[in-house]
Parts: structure tokens; sequence; C-alpha cells
């Protein structure tokens, strides 16, 4: 199977740039002559600033060692991974199943670049196989500090600090009263929902702050605002959520907005897990995105600290 | 059958041949109540196993040996209980590390304590007595074919260009050779390794700050020196202690 170069768009390298975990593969495109994981992640040259320098260069086939394919047409190849005008860099975590997936889906689908992850690594693989270059997919919890510094380091440094972070990802713990949920699965909750979100403000946030400009979204919930029985754990880390993302928009300077967002109720696996079969009278995540993602590109600075609902959902 | 056909066949049938064998557990001793030592130790890849003996390291002048296989152990027969034999182990063709042991005793023997007097008659004497060290060491080889150890030989030229240089390397043969002993030096030595979860294995040397990536299957990906100060740390990957080239 062959690869895209996410710099000049050759399409025929024999490895993807990027393992699943985000490692470079060290293959040295012989379209442009980016070493990918060296020239990103040792030199720090963006995609964008050795695409330029390549076109400026007259796009000069880069190998020594493999010959120039007969016909190529460069200018063609790299049309196909240059962002259009106006196009925004989004950060999506839990892109991977549900609504984060139908999010990444219609983003892409409006332009938009989006550079997401997702625990699951054939989740990762299947949006690889559909969505290449310029978009990026790697798998990693978010609940995982290194991993998520790693992973913003090298995001920043290929396509720069994001205009729209979206902490989408979540887990939710067994429908029971408080007293019997597995400790586990407390820990769990508490290290995704909240540490994750934190983890991803944390490593994208100064970026964003250093580049003037730029929305962070984090997923609340109807539970971030109202409680039930048998959800109190996923009531907590949503409550932390709202209160988390009230906090950072008073510390965020001029340019920057914090959101906590109420998604509304989705026909997804996490609301099955909680409702059973009726479940099926919500809308599906595909149609949910037709709402909430153009909600998203339109929000702006001024909306921080807001605590929002995706209209035209239900809330109840 | 034409020339060049079996000209191929005899290269298809070379190959194996080519391959580098390398030791991955040291040669253990142990002393049978029969009178009897075993030798044993493990390498890489299967080949024929012999044990070279004698009573001075320049005169390893009896053999033993066993079957084809990567887990060798050879019994030697015959010895002076409480004598101290010199030995190595390898490949039926090449040895790959040297040692002593005493006859009777289990375990590689401690390094000699000589008088003076013995010293100087051991100096005189002929052939001389042994000065080898008492602790195993590998016996440093000379890289395989480059077509053995690089793992996509049309990227070679390019890596070479890029980084020759960091190593003073003159050519993309002696390159691929220093990323293939800079490989080798990283498991005797038991220098960082990550494990990705494609197989890729990285490497790096704190010291010379050398950084190198791996196939799974131990052929090289790339070799260079990083400009940025936490490069490995943002490497991803678990750590390990043994690549799977070698616990395969």
């Amino acid at each position: 199977m062959s690869h895209v170069c996410p710099v000049c768009g050759f399409p025929k390298l024999t490895e993807h740039p990027r393992s699943l975990s985000g490692g470079g593969s060290n293959e040295i495109c012989p379209s442009c002559g980016f070493e990918h994981g060296v020239d990103d992640d040792d030199k720090g040259r963006s995609y964008v600033a050795a695409r330029d320098a390549w076109r400026r260069g007259g796009m000069q086939w880069a190998s020594r060692g493999q010959p120039q394919p007969k016909g190529w047409k460069p200018e063609a190849q790299v049309a196909a991974v240059t962002p259009k005008d106006g196009a925004k860099f989004i950060v999506l975590t839990g892109c991977t199943r549900g609504c984060g997936r139908a999010l990444a889906e219609f983003f892409i689908r409006q332009g938009h670049t989006v550079a997401g992850c997702g625990r699951a690594e054939d989740g990762v693989s299947a949006l690889r196989k559909v969505f290449g270059p310029p978009h990026d997919f790697t798998a990693l919890d978010v609940s995982d500090d290194e991993a998520v510094m790693r992973w913003a380091a090298r995001l920043i440094t290929t396509h720069g600090a994001p205009d729209l972070l979206v902490n989408y990802a979540a887990v939710i713990a067994k429908s029971t009263p408080l007293w019997k949920v597995p400790a586990d699965e407390v820990t769990a909750s508490l290290a995704v929902n909240v540490g994750g979100t934190v983890n991803t403000i944390r490593r994208f946030a100064p970026a964003m702050i250093g580049r003037g400009h730029g929305v962070i979204v984090n997923f609340s919930s109807g539970w971030g605002r109202s409680t039930s029985p048998d959800v109190a754990i996923y009531c907590a880390t949503k409550w932390a959520v709202e209160g988390l993302t009230q906090a950072l928009a008073q510390e965020l300077p001029k340019g920057i907005a914090a959101v906590a967002l109420n998604p509304g109720i989705i026909n997804t696996e996490m609301l099955r897990s909680c409702f059973g079969g009726s479940a099926s009278a919500y809308p599906e995540p595909a149609e949910w995105a037709k709402n909430a993602g153009p909600f998203l590109l339109a929000l702006k600075a001024k909306d921080n600290g807001r605590s929002m609902d995706v209209p035209g959902m239900p809330a109840e | 059958m034409s020339g060049r056909l079996l000209f191929v066949l005899l290269l298809l049938c070379a190959a194996p041949a080519l391959r580098a064998i390398n030791l991955i557990a040291p040669p253990a001793i142990d002393a049978t109540a029969t009178g009897e030592t075993v030798v044993r130790w493990k390498i890489d890849s299967p080949a024929g196993g012999k044990v070279r003996y004698g009573l001075a390291a320049e005169k390893l002048d009896q053999m033993a040996s066993d079957g084809v296989g990567t887990e060798h152990s050879v019994t030697l027969r015959g010895l002076q209980p409480g004598t101290r034999y010199y030995f190595s182990v390898g490949t039926a063709r090449n040895p790959l590390t040297t040692g002593s042991f005493i006859a009777g005793k289990s375990g590689v023997a401690p390094e000699e304590k000589l008088s003076v007097l013995e010293t100087i008659r051991r100096a005189i004497s002929n052939p001389p007595a042994a000065r080898r060290e008492p602790t195993p060491k590998p016996i440093v080889r000379d890289a395989p074919a480059t077509r053995l150890t690089w793992g996509s030989m049309a990227s070679l030229r390019d890596h070479f260009d890029r980084h020759g240089g960091d190593f003073g390397a003159k050519s993309p043969d002696d390159y691929a050779a220093q990323a293939w002993r800079f490989r080798q030096r990283a498991v005797a030595e038991k220098l960082p390794m990550k494990l990705d979860t494609d197989g890729t294995v990285r490497v790096f040397d704190p010291k010379t700050r050398a950084f190198a990536s791996f196939n799974r299957n131990g052929t090289t990906k790339t070799y260079f020196r990083p400009d940025n100060p936490s490069y490995w740390q943002r490497q991803p990957g678990r750590p390990i202690q043994t690549p799977p080239w070698v616990s395969q």
C-alpha cells in the first residue's frame, strides 16, 4: 500500500509518514526530500514551510537514489495536500467513533484540516484509509499526558497552533448507584473526561495564545448542568468540565475563547449504555454533526466563558 | 540449466550463510557429577555449535561440537579436574566469544592471580600462558553485506547523502555498516531502546547522541545525530531491553 507525503503530496511513499502512535517513519520523500520524523521532529520544519521552500526551488525531484517517475506531475500532487484558503486547522479528541467521528468527517468535507486522536487503533487505521494528508490521525489515550505532549508538540510543529481545539473524548462508567461503581471505572472516567481535557489544554493552549486566536471547546453534557441517579461519576466529570472551562475563560487573554458545550442527546453507543433501546429515538451522530459542525465553526472570541448547547437538538 | 540460472541459485543458497550470527546468551559452564563439563550458549540464528578448548588461550587445540540450532550444549570429556582450560564458542566456522573455566567447577573462571615468579615463568615459556581477559567478550567482526542490513536499498543513497557526514561515513556501504555496528553495540551495551506499535525499534546513545531506527527484523531505517535535545524524549514507544530480532 502506498502513502501520501503531507508536504508535497507524492502518493507513493512506502510507509505511512507516522506510525499509529505518531512515530516518524524516517522515510525521505523522494519527491520533496522531507524526512518524516527528522525534518519535523528534529529540525522543527512545518509542512507549510517545507512545501513553500520546495515550490520556491522549482519543485525539483529530490532523490539521488530513486529515479524520477515518468510523467511525474508535481503541480497536481501538491495541490491535493495544500489546504484551501480559509481552511481551519482543527484538533479533535475522541474521533474514532460516534459524534467525534461524525464531526471529523463533517469538518473534512467542508474543506478543513483535521488532526484527530482516539484510543482504538483500528478506528484510527480506518480513518487514515479514508482521509489521507493533510489530515492526521493518531492512536493515543488523552489521559496519558506524555503521549498528549508528544502529539501536541508534533502537530504544532507540522501544522501550527489549532484554530479550533475540540475536547470530545469521554467515557462513561457503568450505570449504577455511586457506591457500586467499580474503582477502575471511577479512575478511568476522571482520567479521561477531566484529566484528558486538562492535558490537551495544557499542551495546545500556549501555542494558541502565542498565535493570538483560537477557540477551545470542551464537551460537557446535560449531566454537566443537571443530575440523575446511576450516573453520578459522569455527572461529576461533566460538572468538572463546566467548572474548569469557566475558570479557564477568566484566565485566557483576549482573542482566545473557551466554551463548554452540551451536545444534546444523540443515539451513540454511550447513550445506549444508559438509555437502552429508547436511545434509537434520538438523532444519529451524522445528523447531529450537520448542526454541531457549523455551530462549532462559527464560535468566536466573544463566546469566551459561555456554556452553550448545540442548537436544534433534543435536550431531554 | 543455464549458467545464469545456476548463478542465481548459487547466490540464493549462499545468502543465509552471509547473515551475521550473534551471541544472545553468553556461555554457561556446568560441571557434572561424572567429571564432564557442559558448555551452553545461545545465538540469534540457527547455526552449528562448536567449542574449541585447550590449556592456553593461544592454543585451543581440541574441539567438540553439536548440531544446528540456536541453543547449544556441548559436553567436554576427559578434562583434568582443577585445571584451567581456555575456550571459545561459536558457529562451526567462526568463534563468537572466548573465556576460561576450571574443570570440575561450574561457572566461567575468575581472573587468574599469579605470583611474580609464575608470571615471569609464563612470560618466558613457549607457548606463553594465558593473558586473556577472563570475562567473555564478543569478537568484533565486520558488518554483513549492506543488502542484508539496510531496510530499503532504494533509500540508502538519500540517507547517506543526508546523514553520512554525522559519522564521517565514506560511502553508502560504510554508512550502513556503521549503523549495523551501532545496532550490535546497542544490544551489547543495553542502550536506551523504544519499541513502537508498528515494530520499529528506536535506539539512542546519550553519550554520543547517535540515534537509529530499525525495522522489526533488525534492518536499518536511518542512522543520524539529532540536533534537538528533547528528540529522544519525544520518540513514542515502550522501553525495551531486548529488540525483536534478538528475542524472536
